[in-house]
């Protein structure tokens, strides 16, 4: 049990480490993608969900990689996932279920380990001007039924993932074109931004022209990726089992990883939509592994705990925040009055939040985003960030305009949300603020999150696969959010902030100090700032000994070691 | 009779015309937007906008509603998912086998048990056999369908090992949902038949019967009994009606992919063809059902009857005339 | 002029003799012993969840996190949820909410519902076939999925989930009451009230209804109570009524992921549902044998 322990704690600061190095490639990727994670996710289950869209990959690194050569393979894993993938067809729209699968089922050009991009179809590539990039892929690929794939199916991918519209992040490509067999160029719309190109490249599943078409069904049910697996069987709603080829086409182990790593014969997901199901699917012995137990159960698997035996916990911290973010619209309370902002900051006991919510196992943030980014300065945990003292709260109350009327608090009312609402709620009652609950489901809360009429105060979920200025993107970069809402996500309109965001951004200027420059700025006018971030709860059976994580936290079965 | 068949069957048309007029504007007014949701959250207004000219979503509510209407009724196509490549019809095919199954059991059930715990209690009204009746149907309606789910799985699952916790395969699988989902179910059975059946035993004909000297075995059941099924059909109807759609719970504490957590998440992803296409599916389903119900009114009533043959004339009418 | 006053005449002797019939209704009922204590529950409920803010011990929406998950004692004597608030307050409080909830979606529903099934039963034909196609329309809807769209479409809220829930539950009874009527629209009674020029409104209310009503009181006790657990299953789906709201449903369906750690989360709500069901029963049944005309003595 200790030693299997050990692996996961080795597993998480890997993982840490991935995220650390991860900077360079990852970029932009936060972009797009965090922003499909912010508002958690499409289905809203599970707070385990990562990132709602796109690609991203990246494993537990590279110590995954060498410890997935070592060998721990297994024949069979049974992997519990929360949703069904619907449609595993390689450009739909994204879900909970899908993110699940989707990298066991296809590969992309490239992979992120330790926050180096390293090639996966991809051989090489160049920038040959601002604006364009070649590439160039290997050319021994073949898909999982053997068709080959050469640059033409490059190109008939990324047209059609770009056709189905369902990728913000591909808009800023102009063309593809196939310049041989084995080459491919990029041409942008514009000049691209730190790491945009290598999330470009982690947006589109990779299939050959000849296998998607083949497909009845544009592969909805069948798909057929490049990876090592293909679908044995898939009862929709149910399971899938996938089985892995033998016909791997990366013959060189050197060149395998992460995300292509395929360590088991056979992968079952077995669909479980209530939570405590699965708890008793591993209790049974019914599932190996799985991210969706209960907060309240975990510690039940964990050393000591009542189906310890022969089963162990990882934690890992989820990139995630629990934000509150105020409605800065010219009508709001909060527009001109920084001690209401503050009042309430203070009242908030994030430590009572994370137990209320968490049952503990999530940790109070120091950020609006925080410390599992790289780029996220260890400093500022030892800094005053709100820390929760009624006394300050009440004092900035008194100085404040507020005349006692309900502020109206809007989240989604999935997942865990609405606990950390009603949580904030009873705090700030303590201190004399009444607040009203408004819960929207994911779709309407969607929408209504720009609706300055609809809401004081916002609880949001954001998070971004890569940096900490991505993350801070997601609210704070008035040029994305100007066309609906005037200003910043929540109606901020501050040109330092601005400034100081771009700055934050650029490629120029990004680095510490304008990152801390951004971090001071918000803290300063807390216009919005984070509480809490969840866990993700990893329970599996002592068959696996080292657990693997994409970047969104979801599992790589295949990437996984398992004992002999 | 079969005038009577072939009229309700023709009537279907526009009832499901309706079907879809209602769910289609139910939809319509529905916040949020299957673009948005495709394209995820980050996704900036103007390929939203794209997204949604693509999709069709920015054309006006009437020529949205023509459009599905005709593609629905003159080329029988529900269309196809958002965000499953897959027509909704065969996602609905798919599905319909485990929420039958589930229905069907459920009701066998319900009328198996139900009925027969009802007459007895109403044959020893306020004796011991009554009140236990009462007292389960009390239970059954007072339990939540989930907790009771969640019990049977902790106990027959988890503490037996017996039957699987959750999943589809063998009928093995169903057997835990299915008692979860028909307790409810029986009770109210349980509950209807009793009380229609108090009712007829009280009536005139019953004392009459009675005053004839027949056996109380006889009154009962050549003459109670089939006075008192018409409210008891009619709860089985409805409740069939209730399980084909409304086992959404039950399909999720036991991940079973059925027909109501189809309609339901796309309901929660604004799936419209799927939603759509499963109410007005599951809406000639119901409407099939109810037919049938009517006419077994007839066929346990000759007045309805003689009513549906049309023979009668409307007394109502002649008096609201005079 | 003299019809007028033959009109209101008409109208004293009818409010006499509803008055008598009442009485006799109530008188009746007295008599019942399960029936009235059915009816001092209800009542005592009632009264609980009027007075709750006197009687609570914690505020509803108290968060103590020292006693998340405690069991019942003396402090919380339901215990205490995942929050730690006492649950014996929110219970009380929440009756309020479930109670009216259940009352107002059931009455709204069996209300519309009865007036539409009993002008369909009694006049039939025409009337009959088309109001029974619009009934099929929303009937054939299933009850779940439809107060799951209406509530997806008005989002969540107090009155919003009682909309949803009562829509649901109107063809039912018009159903069950048309299926009644037609039972007994040919009886010889009416025949007689009719040959003695008896207006159509009057022989609805006062032959008709009276002699088909008692399975719209089983199914109206038995419906609060399905209400209520309907808004339990809404909240399961993430719909129904807003947190921090104690409303039973949705304090049951919160209480799910812990009920086998803690079963008190769960039990004791469950408990609450369960006596305002089985009172409700017990008065249903005692109505129903007390406004039986056919037990006219």
């Amino acid at each position: 049990m200790k030693k299997r322990t050990l692996a996961i704690v080795l597993a998480v600061s890997m993982m840490a480490s991935v995220l650390f190095t991860g900077c360079g490639a990852e970029a932009e990727t936060g972009a797009g993608q965090a922003g499909t994670d912010e508002m958690q996710s499409e289905q809203g289950e599970a707070q385990s969900i990562q990132s709602g869209e796109a690609e991203g990959e990246g494993t537990l690194g590279e110590a995954d990689t060498e410890t997935a050569a070592a060998g721990g393979k297994a024949d069979s894993v049974t992997v519990g996932i929360m949703a069904d993938p619907e449609n595993m067809g390689p450009w739909s729209g994204m879900s909970m279920g899908r993110i699940a699968v989707l990298f066991t089922t296809y590969e992309y050009m490239i992979t992120r380990e330790n926050g180096v991009a390293y090639g996966v179809l991809a051989k090489n590539w160049e920038q040959s001007d601002p604006q364009t990039y070649k590439v160039e892929i290997y050319d021994y690929i073949h898909d999982a039924k053997g068709n080959p794939l050469t640059a033409n199916d490059i190109v008939f991918s990324f047209e059609s993932a770009i056709a189905t519209k369902n990728y913000g992040k591909l808009s800023v490509i102009d063309s593809v074109t196939a310049v041989d067999d084995y080459n491919v160029e990029f041409k942008f719309n514009k000049a691209l931004e730190i790491g945009e190109f290598e999330n470009v490249m982690l947006e589109c599943a990779i299939v050959t022209q000849a296998a998607y078409e083949a497909s009845p069904d544009q592969m909805a049910t069948t798909p057929v990726g490049t990876s090592a697996y293909l679908v044995e069987s898939y009862v929709p709603g149910s399971e899938i089992i996938m089985k892995d080829t033998g016909n791997y086409w990366q013959t060189d182990e050197s060149l395998v990883h992460g995300t292509s790593v395929h360590n088991v014969g056979e992968i079952k997901f077995s669909v479980i939509t209530e939570a405590s199901q699965h708890t008793v699917a591993l209790q049974t012995g019914a599932v190996d592994i799985s991210n969706g137990v209960p907060d309240t159960d975990i510690s039940k698997f964990g050393e000591g705990g009542e189906f310890s035996e022969g089963n162990a916990v990882g934690i890992v911290l989820d990139n995630l925040t629990y934000d509150v973010e105020y409605n800065m619209s010219d009508s709001s309370v909060f527009k001109d009055d920084e001690n209401l902002r503050l009042a309430l900051a203070y009242a908030i006991g994030k430590e009572g939040v994370n137990v209320g919510a968490f049952n503990g196992n999530g940790k109070a943030v120091k950020d609006f985003a925080n410390a599992t980014y790289p780029d996220y300065n260890p400093e500022w945990d030892n800094e005053d960030y709100y820390d929760y003292d009624v006394d300050k709260a009440k004092e900035y109350l008194e100085q404040s305009n507020y005349d006692g009327s309900t502020l109206r608090l809007e989240y989604i009312n999935s997942g865990m949300s609405e606990m950390i609402a009603q949580l904030l709620q009873a705090y700030w009652g303590q201190i004399g603020v009444t607040v009203e609950l408004i819960g929207y489901d994911q779709m309407m809360g969607q929408q209504e999150q720009y609706n300055k009429e609809g809401f004081d105060i916002l609880v949001k979920t954001t998070g971004s696969t890569d940096y900490i200025v991505n993350q801070w993107k997601l609210c704070w970069d008035a040029r994305d959010y100007r066309e609906i809402t005037g200003g910043t996500a929540n109606f901020v309109v501050d040109e330092k902030l601005d400034e100081l965001m771009q700055a934050a951004l650029s490629t120029e200027t990004y680095g510490a100090e304008s990152i801390e420059a951004f971090h001071d700025y918000l803290v300063e006018k807390c216009y919005g700032y984070g509480v809490v971030q969840g866990p993700v709860n990893i329970v599996h059976s002592d068959k696996i000994v080292n657990v693997a994580l994409d970047i969104r936290k979801q599992i790589l079965p295949g990437a996984c070691s398992y004992a002999q | 009779m079969w005038k009577y068949v072939i009229k309700r069957l023709l009537w279907m048309i526009p009832v499901l015309l309706g079907i879809a007029i209602v769910i289609f504007t139910i939809m319509y007014f529905c916040p949020g937007d299957p673009a948005a949701a495709i394209l995820g959250n980050s996704a900036t207004p103007a390929a939203i906008e794209a997204k949604r000219v693509e999709m069709g979503l920015d054309r006006p509510y009437i020529v949205r509603l023509l459009d599905y209407l005709k593609q629905v009724f003159l080329h029988f196509d529900l269309g196809a998912s958002y965000f499953q490549n897959q027509s909704v019809m065969s996602g609905i095919l798919y599905r319909l086998p485990y929420t039958i199954t589930i229905a069907v059991i459920c009701m066998l059930l319900q009328i198996l048990i139900g009925t027969p715990l009802g007459i007895t209690a109403a044959v020893h009204q306020n004796g011991f056999a009554d009140r236990i009746c009462m007292v389960i149907a009390l239970a059954g309606v007072s339990i939540p369908g989930f907790w009771l789910a969640m019990m049977l799985v902790l106990f027959f699952a988890v503490r037996l090992g017996w039957l699987p916790p959750y999943g589809v395969g063998g009928i093995q699988y169903f057997i835990l949902p299915c008692i979860a989902n028909a307790f409810a179910g029986i009770a109210s059975q349980a509950r209807q038949t009793r009380s229609s059946m108090l009712e007829v035993i009280r009536s005139d004909y019953i004392v009459t019967a009675r005053a004839k000297g027949l056996s109380e075995r006889e009154i009962l059941y050549k003459h109670a009994l089939p006075n008192a099924l018409i409210p008891i059909i009619t709860v089985v109807g409805n409740g069939m009606g209730m399980m084909l759609g409304g086992t959404v719970v039950i399909e999720s504490v036991f991940s079973i992919p059925g027909i109501g957590m189809y309609t339901t998440s796309a309901i929660n992803n604004r799936d419209y063809p799927v939603v759509m296409g499963g109410v007005l599916f599951l809406g000639a389903l119901f409407s099939l059902i109810m037919l049938l119900v009517d006419v077994i009114y007839a066929y346990v009533d000759p007045r309805i009857k003689a009513q549906y043959e049309g023979q009668q004339k409307s007394w109502g009418r002649r008096k609201a005339n005079g | 002029m003299v019809n007028g006053m033959a009109v209101a005449k008409d109208a004293t002797i009818e409010r006499k003799k509803k008055e008598s019939q009442f009485s006799l209704v109530m008188k009746r009922l007295a008599k019942n012993r399960l029936a009235m204590a059915g009816l001092c529950i209800t009542l005592l409920l009632f009264l609980l969840a009027l007075l709750s803010p006197l009687i609570m011990p914690y505020a509803y929406d108290e968060l103590n996190m020292a006693d998340r998950f405690a069991v019942p004692s003396l402090k919380h004597l339901c215990g205490a949820d995942e929050m730690g608030r006492d649950i014996f307050s929110r219970l009380l409080y929440g009756a309020r909410w479930s109670l009216a909830l259940g009352f107002l979606a059931t009455i709204i529903s069996t209300v519309i519902g009865m007036v539409i099934g009993s002008v369909v039963g009694y006049f039939g034909g025409t009337v009959d076939t088309v109001v029974m196609r619009f009934i099929d329309i929303l009937q054939a809807i299933p009850g779940i999925l439809l107060a799951i769209a209406i509530s997806a479409c008005l989002g969540s809220g107090f009155m919003n989930t009682i909309i949803a829930l009562s829509i649901g539950g109107i063809p039912m009874t018009v159903r069950l009451l048309r299926g009644s009527i037609m039972g007994v629209r040919k009886m010889e009674y009416l025949e007689a009230a009719q040959t003695i020029n008896c207006s159509v409104p009057r022989l609805i209310v006062r032959h008709i209804l009276p002699n088909s009503i008692s399975p719209i009181i089983v199914s109206v006790t038995m419906g609060i109570g399905n209400t209520i657990l309907m808004a339990a299953s809404l909240s399961y789906i993430g719909l129904g009524v807003q947190p921090p709201t104690p409303e039973w449903g949705a304090m049951l369906s919160a209480g799910r992921t812990y009920m086998r750690d803690y079963p008190h989360m769960v039990l004791f709500p469950g408990i609450a549902i369960a006596l305002v069901v089985l009172s409700l029963n017990m008065l249903g049944d005692g109505l129903r044998d007390a406004m039986d005309p056919k037990l006219k003595k």
